[in-house]
């Protein structure tokens, strides 16, 4: 592994390594725009020169295309480096139109921060700047602003090596060069989000966070996405002190997370975007008795006495549970603890004919539109069969045989379309837990409003078996709970053994019981944080 | 939408099966289109893409680069004035000015007949003959007025040359 | 020094691109005997390195040395580019070489694919020289007849296929590696080196690319033998160069001459010096990427080094003459403007600097400027100086810094205080 010395300090690095990672692991921030480390170099931009010393000889040169090599003397602060450094900021600076009143990208822009870090106040353009198309729709979810363009290129090497086809070009010869998707065709691939990620300016923008939120009122999360069985991480970003533009709106957006197993540095456009359902005027805001509103004490003693009701009879044979994957591991754990170790539900199933099956990829897109499938499995959830447990639970309500159900968040209504009111008749008691209203919540005996992913802590198993967890970003939504808040408080009632506090604990326990489970340090937490990228390139 | 004849799809075919690579043939393609529909406009992009089967993004950026792809219709007669040091020095500007009488269009313009359009372009490479010009493909140099006109009226030999001020009688 | 003609002997002759006329005058005599003696490769490449024969195209690199790099085992095909996109203004000597004797370079062409193991050429010719092309590619379809090129030449069982590609109008796809990229049908942006087009050139293969006029130097190599023609030129340079003279020159022209020739030779005793009697106001001596020279300063000889000793360079070999009533803040108007305009905008401070220089040029030569913008170009000149891909930027700030250095008072007389 070479050695080199970086501004006096010395580091070893893995052969290949290019001297910006290299003086990143060191802590030193080697200005640049074009380059980033999920794509190829393109040595476009010049901002990265730094002076090399080897073999005796001096040199400037791009740390970008320079690997680390033996011996090498590396300085990014010498007076001719932040000369050249200075020199070419100035140069994307000459026509950039400093709109950064009205940028969404300001306060997260590098072309800011290296323009406050290099003290270049003054504009010395003695001619008149070039003018470019401004707010272009570039794509159904990016827009352009081409006289902000720094012409670094990150965003047309997404699409030509990460998704593979080409969608954007730099179009036209020298500075009349204009960055911009084919005329009539959308950049409309299904990672188009990533490239406004990879903007280093405010180029490229999500057309759903134009002027929604200045990014210094941003906090953030870590999270994990669970629009698919991929797991990817995520940050989720956040305001709730701002009532500009809010009507009720919390999440401002989501943004990938680095993690080298998962999903590098990039997500996909149905995950980023697919927030919007969380604040959502259709959530499950309050208990429902018989479709009638009602407090969780009631909901509660109600589902009790229902559920106690059948124990005897019809007895175990004659009840079910009915559970979406996309329920966390510590909701599955305290389910299984609760209906099958409990109450002795005989019928437990969660494997229910996807309603939507996901287009896959060989990026990130799995074809399972639920986030915990593998949990549910891993942990031993499902009694009936290892296929399709839901239909055969299903048809053992119609032929008479199941008449108590709990349905967790599975969609019964797009499973039996108008057969649904048949089903029902045939039961003596439904209840249902849901994230989002339903007609299934109006007419079940009891409803209980469950919190979403972004409003509580929990864990998901991903497709390839990897524990992640997930953080809380905002309170739950009325009078929703955590699903396995739900489960600990009808447990206590159904004198259940056990009792949990709170997440971590119903985690550690059932790590306790699966041991190949404990591989999160729980407490390591992020918390909520104000710094928004931190994986920022 | 415009299609590109039988022959030339034949030729861009021939091309792209000459080369180590498809793609290496995009600027003769390109040459191909232009001289069959007159310019490189976003049809003809499309048009090439089609045919050679890469993506629309790749055609353009490479027929927004080069200067020989004209991206709106040019004259039947196309003057492309050399206005580098050597033409210049030896009297470019006043070339393309009476040009510019005599045609009654600027730099850049095509008349209305679409006969004639004018182009400023840099050095063409035969600096000791300057100032230079080329026709379409042909290659006019020491240039003078006269030879404007002349140039001119053989290309168009009904036009009307005296009614237009020229650089003799100019107030 | 008196004109001593190799590559440009037979421009007398109308009818040499014609190959029964040009083959009376030796054309493919040393191709032949290359074929029919079987001379090692290596001993061509050797042959060449004797003769110190140098790029032509403005940079000049040992042509023998660039063939050396080029791996003699390579799984891959190699490739000949020979650089035909001549467009340095002020240049046109490979119009010369390809209207006047287009057998001699395929000669040069032939020869050299034969000592580096190449298969096929491609001339890269820029799209303007629809008349080269046509004299060219005729110049081919007669040499295939005559069995010169093509397959199994003369029963030697090497096979040459000479391909024109034309450009399509961008000065930058005179850069070897944006040539390459041309070729390839992108646009012309330069590439990083490493790698170099020895060993990672045109469809990832290794490729030699060659000027027009160094490659019509190669026969004569042959024919003469190595130290002959190296001992015409200086001790670096051999041999001779296609130098021409543009602009106010009484005589403009071509005028082959040996390496180290003076420039002042070559302006008064070749070109006449100034015609019509003017004064002589400056001269540039090797395209405009070249820095401007004063009448007391020509007294330089025509060599790569000497040329860079004295704040210049020898570039293209193309001599611009600019009398006394031209203006020079025009001229750099006129300079800075193509420069701008064909930066290919991959890097930055070329592409904006350029620009820059441009507009405040512009704005100078109308007569709107203020002392501030010459120390504005001096001051950011340098910055695109060396700090980009290729050296087009470089191009325009070593000109203009020593216009504006040494004609700083005409710049100021332009301006309103």
């Amino acid at each position: 592994m070479p050695e080199i010395i970086i501004n006096d300090q010395q580091i070893e690095v893995p052969e290949g390594t290019n001297l910006i990672l290299a003086a990143r692991k060191l802590g030193i921030d080697i200005p640049h725009f074009c380059y980033h480390p999920g794509l190829s170099v393109a040595g476009s931009c010049r901002m990265c020169q730094v002076e090399i010393e080897q073999n005796g000889r001096k040199r400037i040169d791009l740390a970008c295309t320079n690997p680390a090599q033996d011996g090498m003397t590396v300085k990014t602060d010498s007076p001719e480096v932040k000369g050249i450094v200075k020199a070419v900021l100035e140069f994307l600076l000459l026509n950039h139109p400093t709109d950064c009143p009205i940028c969404d990208d300001a306060g997260e822009c590098k072309l800011q921060d290296y323009y406050m870090l290099h003290g270049l106040y003054d504009n010395r353009l003695n001619v008149d700047k070039w003018h470019k198309p401004k707010v272009h729709r570039a794509g159904p979810n990016v827009m352009l602003d081409a006289e902000r363009c720094v012409l670094c290129g990150r965003c047309v090497r997404f699409c030509d090596e990460i998704w593979g086809e080409k969608q954007l070009g730099i179009f036209g010869h020298g500075s009349d060069e204009v960055l911009m998707n084919y005329p009539g065709k959308d950049l409309d691939n299904p990672y188009s989000g990533n490239v406004v990620d990879l903007c280093p300016v405010g180029a490229l923008l999500d057309r759903d966070f134009h002027f929604q939120r200045r990014s210094w009122y941003l906090k953030s999360v870590k999270s994990i996405c669970p629009s698919c069985s991929r797991g990817c991480n995520t940050y989720i970003h956040f305001d709730t002190d701002h009532d500009y533009k809010s009507a009720g709106k919390r999440i401002m957006r989501l943004k990938p997370r680095y993690n080298v197993d998962v999903n590098r540095w990039w997500i996909c456009d149905r995950g980023r975007y697919g927030y919007s359902s969380i604040d959502n005027p259709n959530r499950a805001l309050t208990p429902l008795i018989a479709g009638g509103e009602t407090g969780w004490e009631q909901a509660l003693t109600k589902s009790e006495t229902l559920i106690r009701s059948s124990l005897k009879k019809p007895g175990p044979d004659g009840l079910a549970l009915l559970m979406a994957p996309n329920a966390t591991n510590e909701d599955v754990y305290l389910a299984l603890r609760l209906f099958r170790d409990t109450v002795k539900f005989a019928n437990l199933g969660y494997d229910i004919p996807s309603m939507e099956k996901l287009a896959a990829d060989n990026i990130l897109l799995t074809d399972d539109p639920y986030p915990n499938r593998r949990g549910f499995k891993d942990l031993g959830f499902g009694s009936i069969s290892n296929t399709s447990e839901a239909a055969e639970i299903i048809e053992a309500i119609f032929a008479g045989q199941i008449k108590g159900l709990v349905v967790c968040g599975t969609n019964l209504e797009g499973m039996l379309g108008n057969q649904i009111d048949n089903l029902i008749a045939k039961l003596d008691w439904l209840i249902v837990l849901d994230t989002h209203k339903s007609s299934l919540m109006d007419k079940a005996s009891v409803a209980l409003p469950l919190a979403l992913p972004a409003e509580r802590e929990g864990t998901f198993t991903n497709v390839k078996g990897l524990v992640q967890k997930f953080e809380k970003a905002v309170e739950p939504t009325g009078q929703s709970l955590p699903l396995w808040e739900v489960l600990q408080r009808l447990g206590k009632r159904l004198n259940a053994k056990w009792s949990f506090e709170e997440t971590h604990t119903v985690f550690k326990s059932l790590a306790e019981d699966k041991p190949e489970y404990d591989t999160l340090n729980w407490l390591a937490t992020f918390g909520v944080n104000k710094g928004l990228y931190l994986d920022s390139w | 939408m415009r299609t590109l004849s039988d022959s030339t799809r034949q030729q861009a075919q021939a091309l792209m099966e000459m080369y180590p690579t498809k793609e290496a043939a995009m600027l003769p393609v390109l040459h191909l289109a232009q001289k069959e529909f007159g310019l490189i406009d976003d049809e003809a992009e499309q048009v090439v893409a089609e045919v050679m089967g890469i993506s629309p993004v790749s055609v353009r950026e490479t027929s927004r680069f080069y200067f020989m792809y004209h991206h709106h219709p040019v004259g039947k007669y196309h003057l492309q004035v050399c206005q580098n040091i050597s033409c210049t020095i030896m009297g470019a500007e006043t070339i393309l000015d009476h040009i510019k009488r005599r045609l009654g269009i600027e730099a850049e313009e095509r008349t209305e007949d679409g006969l004639f359009s004018v182009e400023r372009v840099e050095c063409i490479a035969c600096c000791d003959r300057g100032p230079a010009m080329l026709v379409n493909d042909k290659l006019h140099t020491g240039l003078t007025p006269d030879k404007i006109d002349g140039i001119i009226k053989e290309s168009d030999p009904e036009r009307k040359l005296d009614h237009m001020q020229s650089e003799g009688n100019k107030e | 020094m008196p004109e001593l003609k190799l590559v440009s002997k037979n421009f007398e002759y109308d009818d040499q691109p014609d190959i029964k006329s040009a083959m009376s005058r030796g054309a493919y005599q040393q191709w032949k005997r290359v074929l029919s003696e079987k001379i090692p490769p290596e001993d061509i490449i050797e042959e060449v390195k004797t003769a110190k024969l140098r790029g032509q195209g403005g940079a000049g690199f040992p042509a023998g040395v660039k063939w050396g790099f080029v791996p003699k085992d390579s799984p891959k095909p190699k490739y000949l580019c020979v650089n035909a996109d001549e467009g340095e203004p002020g240049t046109f000597k490979d119009r010369a070489l390809l209207e006047k004797d287009p057998h001699q370079l395929l000669e040069g062409i032939a020869i050299t694919c034969y000592a580096v193991g190449i298969h096929t050429a491609f001339i890269y010719m820029r799209g303007e020289f629809y008349e080269p092309q046509r004299i060219v590619q005729d110049a081919i379809d007669q040499a295939k007849k005559e069995g010169l090129l093509g397959e199994n030449i003369s029963g030697s069982g090497f096979n040459l296929e000479v391909i024109i590609h034309m450009g399509a109008g961008a000065y930058i796809c005179g850069e070897e590696t944006a040539l390459l990229n041309s070729l390839e049908g992108g646009k012309g942006w330069p590439r990083l080196k490493p790698p170099f087009p020895a060993l990672v050139g045109a469809f990832n293969c290794p490729t030699v690319i060659n000027n027009v006029e160094t490659i019509s130097g190669v026969p004569h190599i042959l024919r003469m033998g190595g130290e002959e023609f190296a001992k015409i030129g200086t001790e670096k340079d051999g041999g001779t160069k296609l130098f021409g003279v543009s602009g106010h020159a009484a005589k403009p022209g071509l005028y082959e001459l040996p390496m180290g020739t003076s420039l002042k030779e070559l302006i008064y005793d070749h070109a006449g010096g100034v015609r019509d009697g003017k004064g002589l106001k400056a001269v540039i001596p090797g395209g405009s990427s070249t820095p401007i020279l004063k009448p007391d300063e020509l007294d330089i000889p025509l060599e790569f080094e000497a040329m860079m000793d004295a704040g210049t360079m020898l570039g293209s070999g193309a001599a611009v003459v600019l009398d006394e009533t031209v203006s020079i803040p025009q001229v750099f108007m006129v300079m800075s403007r193509f420069y701008a305009h064909e930066s290919c905008g991959q890097c930055t401070p070329c592409r904006e600097g350029c620009t820059w220089v441009y507009k405040t040029a512009k704005k100078i030569a109308e007569g709107n400027g203020q002392p501030s913008d010459l120390d504005l170009i001096l001051d950011i000149a340098p910055m695109f100086n060396g700090t980009t891909v290729c050296p087009l930027g470089a191009a325009l700030a070593a000109p203009a810094v020593a216009m504006v250095e040494k004609f700083r008072d005409e710049f100021l007389k332009l301006m309103k205080n």
